[in-house]
């Protein structure tokens, strides 16, 4: 059992308060009209009554006890000292006397057969139906509140759990089979906690990639250290070391690139650039190297399309997703590199296709991950290149996917919005 | 010429390290793949396995763990620096010993080599044979029977039965253990004693009295109780 809180006692008596000073108001207007509903106060009368006699004398008050139409059980009686009726019906049991001095100063008594209303029997008393009124509106609030506000101590207590880093904290089970807004906020609760637990593993598992990467080449470097010790004519060993170090910059790099990535969209800064003109750019450099494997890269590209992008970031991911082609695809083949606008969304899409072996059907998603890489690829890269290059697309607004080609080879699409 | 098998997916650090251990007067060869690991390192070739533990699919634990299944050869397992779930797994599988990634060549070398020594005592006869309570030691042979059975155990294990039973009903302090029987001294938060001693204490089974064959001394190491 929770600890009523703050809110729950706000609740309380904002509840207890709004039902009981309903239930108060009713009640009273129901006291006010209960005496003699359509009947004028007796208590009227014997003040008018009253008031007749001295000013205006017997005459008068005869008058309006006549014109009185009272209810058959009452009657109201003016005698003199003597006590002779002279007003009014004949009151053998009064309730209710007074003496009034007559207009012409003689003594008079008013009877009545009731008392005033102050004076009459009291029924169930007032404080009865109040009480029980209180109570009653005490024990709806009470319960109101409640319901409203221990939903909210479990959500605290779930999101400090999370603030202290235990994501498996779950709400919504609590909640049972109620449904309100609370409990959707149970739930997104509970989303959030899951993806920050992904999220997290997610970080993890990335730290460890990162440190045992970065361990390969230092590994390579302690041998080669080790191979010059034993004997310091190696000299070839040194290029090695040289070659390592390049390799664990190149990596360092890279991880800061993507780092930088995973910011939002408006961390980077746009400049207008020409996209077709940066693919030749690129497709001239991977001639290069394609070249030397006997391959071809050609490019058909549709005249321009020039979008707000940050030219450096694209460069770094068209570069890796073509070089990536060019390293895969079979000696003496062609990489194929197609931009045409996309019309209906006023986009760019770019088709990059190498003749290689293509990648299984269930790494299709993956290789967009941070060292993802194929088995024997151990050495032919960092597996950080088609990362990059998702996380750039993404940061613009694209969508990239890779697909197998019936007639062999992968094909990455990178679909671009125009970015005004 | 011993031989070793190298067990690592990083063709080049393999091939550096081939280089290496043969100048050092050892026959290495490698391969790249948890699946080759295990059908060599159980062909009976060779002397000693190095084996790495981030291999791709197979993993390096997985290899210890078939390994063990059917071979005692002494197996060095190569992890992360600063992976402590790996290092107890794997001596707990039965590994003979660890080397951190990276490290030098050089610590490679020495340990393959005091797993050598103890693997291969040049110096003691065969003949030798402690004896204490239902133990019988062979250390020539590197042989151990227990309760009249053959008791499976890694080199490494036997080394530190060895240790225990020659002074048996006394405490063989930790540092003691690891000179003589892993060959390096202890080092600040080395489990590795005590991972390799939680091991053999399970092959012992328990005493009549429901007490452990080899009973740890707080603070100053383990002793084997004589009978």
């Amino acid at each position: 059992m929770m600890k009523p809180s703050r809110l729950f006692w706000k609740l309380f008596l904002a509840f207890w308060l709004a039902t009981s000073l309903t239930f108060l108001v009713g009640l009273g207007l129901l006291m006010m009209g209960s005496s003699r509903p359509g009947d004028p106060h007796l208590e009227t009368i014997l003040a008018a009554e009253g008031q007749l006699l001295r000013q205006f004398g017997v005459e008068s008050g005869r008058q309006l006890l006549a014109v009185w139409e009272h209810p058959a059980d009452q009657a109201v009686g003016v005698y003199d000292s003597t006590g002779q009726l002279l007003a009014g019906a004949p009151v053998a049991q009064p309730a209710y006397t007074r003496s009034v001095i007559g207009k012409d100063g003689a003594a008079l008594l008013l009877k009545s057969t009731h008392p005033l209303a102050q004076e009459r029997d009291k029924g169930p008393s007032p404080w009865t139906p109040l009480i029980i009124g209180t109570v009653m509106s005490a024990l709806f609030s009470g319960f109101m509140a409640f319901y409203l506000a221990w939903p909210l101590a479990y959500l605290r207590r779930a999101m400090s759990d999370v603030a202290q880093g235990r994501f498996e904290t779950r709400v919504k089970p609590i909640m049972g089979a109620r449904r309100d807004e609370i409990v959707d906020l149970a739930e997104d609760c509970d989303r959030m906690a899951n993806q920050l637990k992904l999220l997290v593993e997610a970080q993890q598992h990335l730290l460890h990639d990162i440190s045992h990467e970065l361990r390969s080449p230092l590994t390579r470097m302690q041998a080669a250290i080790g191979l010059l010790r034993q004997d310091p004519a190696r000299q070839e060993m040194v290029e090695r070391i040289d070659r390592e170090s390049v390799r664990m910059d190149t990596l360092i790099e890279a991880l800061l690139t993507l780092a930088r990535l995973q910011g939002r969209p408006e961390s980077i800064e746009r400049e207008p650039v020409d996209i077709v003109e940066l693919l030749s750019l690129i497709v001239e450099d991977a001639r290069f190297e394609a070249q030397m494997k006997g391959c071809q890269v050609s490019l058909q590209a549709c005249p321009g399309f020039v979008s707000r992008v940050s030219g450096e970031l694209l460069y770094r991911c068209f570069e890796n997703v073509i070089r990536n082609a060019v390293r895969h695809t079979r000696p003496n083949t062609t990489v194929m590199v197609v931009a045409q606008v996309n019309g209906g969304v006023d986009g760019l899409t770019v088709q990059i296709s190498d003749q290689g072996p293509g990648v299984e059907h269930s790494r299709l998603q993956s290789i967009f991950n941070p060292f993802e890489r194929g088995l024997n690829e151990a050495s032919a890269g960092f597996g950080l290149g088609l990362a990059i290059a998702s996380r750039a697309v993404e940061i613009h607004g694209g969508t990239i996917h890779a697909r197998n080609e019936p007639s062999g080879g992968l094909t990455v699409e990178i679909s671009l919005p125009r970015w005004a | 010429m011993i031989s070793v098998l190298l067990v690592d997916d990083d063709q080049e650090l393999t091939g550096m390290l081939s280089q290496y251990l043969e100048r050092e007067g050892f026959e290495a060869t490698a391969v790249h793949t948890g699946e080759e690991g295990e059908v060599q390192a159980l062909s009976g070739r060779y002397s000693i396995v190095v084996l790495d533990v981030m291999l791709p699919r197979l993993s390096g634990i997985e290899v210890l763990r078939r390994i063990r299944a059917v071979s005692q050869v002494p197996v060095v397992l190569l992890t992360a620096r600063g992976d402590n779930i790996d290092k107890i797994t794997g001596l707990e599988l039965g590994a003979d010993d660890y080397v951190p990634k990276p490290s030098s060549p050089g610590e490679l070398v020495a340990r393959l080599r005091a797993i050598m020594r103890r693997v291969q005592p040049a110096d003691r006869s065969t003949s030798e044979v402690i004896r204490t309570g239902p133990l019988v030691l062979w250390p020539g042979k590197r042989q151990a029977l227990w309760q009249g059975r053959e008791l499976g155990v890694t080199s490494t294990e036997f080394s530190l039965l060895e240790e225990l039973a020659r002074c048996a009903g006394q405490v063989v302090s930790k540092q003691n253990l690891s000179l003589n029987a892993l060959g390096c001294p202890l080092t600040r938060y080395d489990r590795r004693i005590d991972v390799h001693i939680s091991s053999i204490r399970h092959k012992l089974g328990p005493r009549p009295d429901a007490k452990a064959w080899i009973q740890s001394v707080r603070g100053l190491g383990y002793l084997l109780i004589a009978e």
